[in-house]
């Protein structure tokens, strides 16, 4: 391989050093009789502008569309520092900032992005990072579960259906209960919540939520708090530019997904899961921390700190097991935030919910109303005439995704669409996929 | 010279970009948000022109020491070089503007992609078949212990413990215990490897799995493999490989052939994807046939057309363990290191990977205590005891090794080893370049010797000193507070 850099010459070398006679005297410890016996059967090597055709031919087989498919996975305008900064090998090459005095620059991003997302949810402490929105969750549940001591978990049914997948995958093996909170006209059922409230650790809610209905974020916080549980958010932190935070409200953590201030959508990942609690949860935190402190001469930096939470000291006691993060992202998440300010994420999230209202006001009018009356921000689920992937299958051939069939979730609502408007779409794009759409009600 | 916090930056009403005008009817956010649900503060966020904030990142950058600067011998971590083409694939806009959501018929590239890797993955580890959705190693050996549970649940027991060297990555029980289950610890034999005697004395019926890595911990080779394996499997218990160091065995050894029931792999790790300062990585996990019912929804369908499907009905599925799929592009870029070397590639990057840490242990290894005599594989530990006789310990010696343009090695770790110092130079790395680390390494155990102050108060070429570890637990401060705020 003419890649690698040791060549015949410096093998012989370095193997007379070691005083060996040959390499396969090195691999002495192996048994002959589990060595493998030819070479690996993979395609084979591709040379640099080979591989770039091929792969480039793979991404190609792909069809982007104009897309109204939000669902957890979010397309918003990405300023260009963003991956213009991202991509720098000083950040991307790093690992782990095991030595602080040689990774200052990670550290202090990292405390940087805490702190935005502190700032964001209003809770008072944030990790950096989790891998992404459902584990995020699924670890958030285990807070709740040591903090109460009870093993029963409530789940909104609200919350995005494959958050709540990974909640229960992660619930099974530790005999912890997951219980469903059903919707009533959109929104988490106060009556079906009181029923089941009483011996739970605490309450998952996903403002807004999968829907795209606003919850009665106090109403949940004060039931579950009212039975002695915590509650825990899943939120989309640019609602949060004009949304209450969770932490503001008296929620007790706040987990979620930054995809959408972080990272193209990339099929799902990687994007940026975020865990922020109140103080009093600090020390069952799972994941990193990075805390300011100040170096032998009084100059100030930042160290990881708090690890005996952490499975490389506290092994099988550790508050979880995660090691490597999604720290890349969260830089992209902060470099976004930073980019935008607090105004520029404001008119971010403002325009997406003037946009989105105006494509269902349209819809509307052409007979395609929403199924709920609640307030939404920037996604709607619009109640189809017939089924709802006649609409999918209509526009596709016209290049228009025109939202998510809700048949094709658990439980399926056959009738539904649900609708993502981002703040990237024109009028006219909007205007044209709504025309398309009441072109399919009339059938 | 520190660089200031970014929210002590910039000016009020600053921004670095721009949003075009809105082009539909606005001002309704009031009439369509109920009173208590708008936020009533502004979160304190930046306000920053773009110069101002590029800066301040470049700035912090500078501050890092990385692959693409100097030599990483992070033992564990496969610190290897990151080839730029992969972040061009990565970034092709029909693999980024992908919706996970879309249906099959428009993201047939993305699926292709994914099927072919599990396929080479499948190959590389001599098993069956494999689920691309954990993000991380940790994750991978979660959700592979998940499967197990779920294989001895199906047989009528999940089974209690899960046996671990102490030899093992902390990741190890800590998943363990994430998943229910208790961990027993035995202890290594005198050579460092598996004890079998331990083995045999904790070995029951009531054990779900032995965790294992190979090569393990201390860059050595588990010989008795196949032993073990037979033991294993006699129980009805299954063989886990932690596969972090599966630089040192592609097209040498596939854990399938050697009895390992699963394994998760690092894909940041052994197939060159970029450590981005603690992630994100990738963590794939490969199983045996009478595993793969038990692996996350969804499988990827081929069908007889060749084109591909997400497969939902898998009864026995231990379900989710990430919303989406995967780390999408990080898969990409793995994908492409496969493609761009092929099998005999992969086997000279392993034959790479441990001709250089044994060459870099000839060059040191007498100046140093070995607590484990080689041939190691992709990487060795060596012990700091001699030099802590003469007051100095280790973690001096890691921060001298700051002050001449290198990382340290990872230290401490495997935790048998006193004064552990765990070296792993990968296949990327010149002989020129293991042999400037050697004389690096050299000379701070000659400043041992001659001059152990100069050990004791490093690094002083380091943008910061040692840092007050103790004032930032017993004082936290995680986020930044305006003052006065």
């Amino acid at each position: 391989m003419s890649r690698l850099p040791l060549t015949a010459h410096d093998r012989e070398v370095m193997l007379s050093r070691i005083g060996a006679g040959n390499f396969e005297e090195l691999l002495r410890p192996i048994p002959t009789d589990i060595r493998l016996s030819r070479a690996l059967d993979l395609p084979p090597p591709l040379a640099e502008a080979a591989l770039v055709a091929h792969v480039s031919a793979l991404a190609g087989a792909n069809t982007p569309v104009l897309s109204f498919v939000g669902a957890g996975s979010y397309q918003h305008f990405r300023p260009a520092v963003v991956d213009y900064l991202c991509g720098r090998p000083e950040f991307r090459t790093a690992y782990t900032p095991y030595q602080p005095e040689v990774s200052q620059g990670t550290l202090q991003t990292i405390y940087e992005f805490q702190t935005a997302i502190v700032e964001l949810t209003g809770m008072d402490v944030a990790n950096a990072s989790m891998y992404e929105g459902g584990s995020a969750a699924a670890e958030a549940v285990f807070m709740a579960v040591a903090a109460t001591g009870r093993p029963c978990i409530l789940v909104s049914d609200g919350v995005h259906p494959l958050v709540r997948r990974v909640v229960e995958t992660y619930a099974h093996p530790n005999g912890i209960a997951v219980r469903r909170v059903p919707l009533l006209g959109g929104t988490t059922s106060m009556a079906a919540l009181r029923e089941v409230v009483s011996d739970a650790a605490g309450l998952i809610y996903q403002q807004p939520n999968f829907f795209g209905c606003i919850e009665d974020q106090p109403g949940l916080i004060e039931a579950s708090h009212g039975a002695g549980g915590l509650a825990i958010a899943s939120v989309d932190p640019l609602s949060l530019a004009i949304l209450e935070s969770p932490g503001a409200l008296g929620a007790d953590i706040a987990a979620g997904e930054g995809q959408a201030l972080a990272a193209p959508m990339s099929f799902g990942g990687p994007g940026v899961g975020f865990l922020a609690c109140k103080q009093s949860l600090i020390r069952r935190l799972p994941g990193r921390l990075v805390g300011a402190t100040a170096d032998s001469q009084g100059r100030p930096g930042f160290v990881l700190t708090l690890q005996a939470r952490e499975q490389h000291i506290r092994r099988q006691k550790a508050t979880s097991n995660i090691c490597t993060n999604q720290a890349l992202v969260a830089l992209a998440f902060l470099v976004t935030v930073s980019a935008l300010g607090p105004r520029g994420l404001e008119d971010m999230a403002t325009q997406a919910v003037e946009k989105a209202h105006y494509l269902q006001r349209n819809l509307e009018a052409r007979g395609l109303p929403s199924a709920f009356d609640s307030p939404f921000l920037w996604e709607f689920t619009v109640r189809t005439k017939g089924p709802a992937s006649a609409y999918v299958d209509a526009l596709l051939p016209r290049g228009i995704m025109p939202g998510l069939d809700l048949g094709t979730i658990d439980p399926p609502m056959t009738d539904g669409l649900l609708v993502y408007v981002s703040e990237l779409r024109t009028r006219q794009e909007l205007d044209q996929a709504a025309a398309l759409m009441e072109e399919v009600r009339h059938g | 010279m520190a660089e200031r916090i970014i929210y002590e930056l910039g000016s009020k009403g600053r921004r670095a970009v721009d949003l075009p005008e809105l082009d539909v009817p606005g001002g309704n956010l009031d009439a369509i948000l109920p009173a208590g649900a708008r936020r009533r503060t502004v979160p304190m966020l930046p306000e920053v022109d773009e110069l101002e904030l590029i800066r301040h990142f470049v700035r912090l950058s500078a501050l890092n020491h990385h692959v693409e600067k100097g030599f990483y011998p992070l033992g564990s971590c496969t610190m290897k070089a990151n080839p730029p083409v992969n972040e061009v694939l990565a970034s092709l806009p029909g693999f980024t503007g992908a919706h996970p959501l879309w249906p099959a018929r428009l993201i047939q590239g993305s699926l292709r992609l994914m099927a072919e890797l599990e396929c080479m993955l499948a190959e590389i580890c001599g098993l069956h078949a494999v689920t691309l959705q954990p993000a991380a190693g940790a994750h991978g050996e979660l959700t592979g212990l998940m499967v197990v549970r779920a294989y001895h649940e199906n047989r009528g027991n999940p089974r209690k413990r899960v046996i671990i060297p102490d030899s093992a990555h902390g990741t190890n029980p800590a998943s363990a215990s994430l998943v229910g289950y208790e961990t027993v610890e035995i202890k290594s034999d005198p050579d460092g490897l598996v004890d079998l005697a331990a083995l045999e004395r904790v070995l029951d019926e009531d054990t779900a799995v032995f965790m294992l890595t190979n090569p393990n911990t201390l860059g050595l080779f588990e010989r008795r493999i196949c032993q073990i394996q037979k033991m294993v499997h006699a129980k009805g218990a299954l063989l886990y490989m932690d596969g972090a160091n599966m630089n040192a065995l592609l097209g040498i050894v596939r854990p399938g052939d050697t009895g390992f029931d699963l394994v998760h792999l690092n894909l940041h790790k052994t197939f060159s994807t970029p450590h981005g300062g603690g992630g994100p990585g990738s963590g794939p996990l490969v199983v045996s046939k009478r595993l793969e019912p038990f692996l996350p929804v969804p499988r990827i369908a081929c069908r007889q057309d060749g084109t591909y499907e997400w497969d939902w009905d898998r009864p026995q599925s231990i379900g989710k363990v990430m919303t989406w799929w995967g780390n999408f592009a990080v898969l990409v870029r793995a994908y492409a290191y496969i493609r761009a070397l092929g099998g005999a590639g992969l086997a000279e990057v392993s034959e790479g990977a441990i001709l250089n840490a044994n060459y870099l242990l000839a060059l040191v290894g007498d100046r140093f205590d070995l607590p484990y005599s080689g041939p190691c594989m992709h990487e060795f530990v060596l012990s700091g005891d001699r030099q802590k006789k003469r007051g100095i310990r280790t973690l001096d010696m890691a921060k001298r090794l700051l002050d001449k343009g290198v990382h340290a090695p990872t230290v401490y770790f495997p935790i048998i080893v006193s004064e552990g110092m765990m070296i792993e130079p990968t296949e990327t790395e010149s002989r020129e370049s293991v042999e400037s680390f050697a004389r690096a390494l050299l000379e701070v155990a000659d400043e041992v010797e001659h001059d152990p102050d100069l050990v004791h108060g490093a690094p002083y070429t380091t943008p910061v000193s040692r840092l007050d570890e103790t004032r930032a637990a017993r004082q936290p401060d995680l986020a930044y507070k305006r003052r006065g705020a």
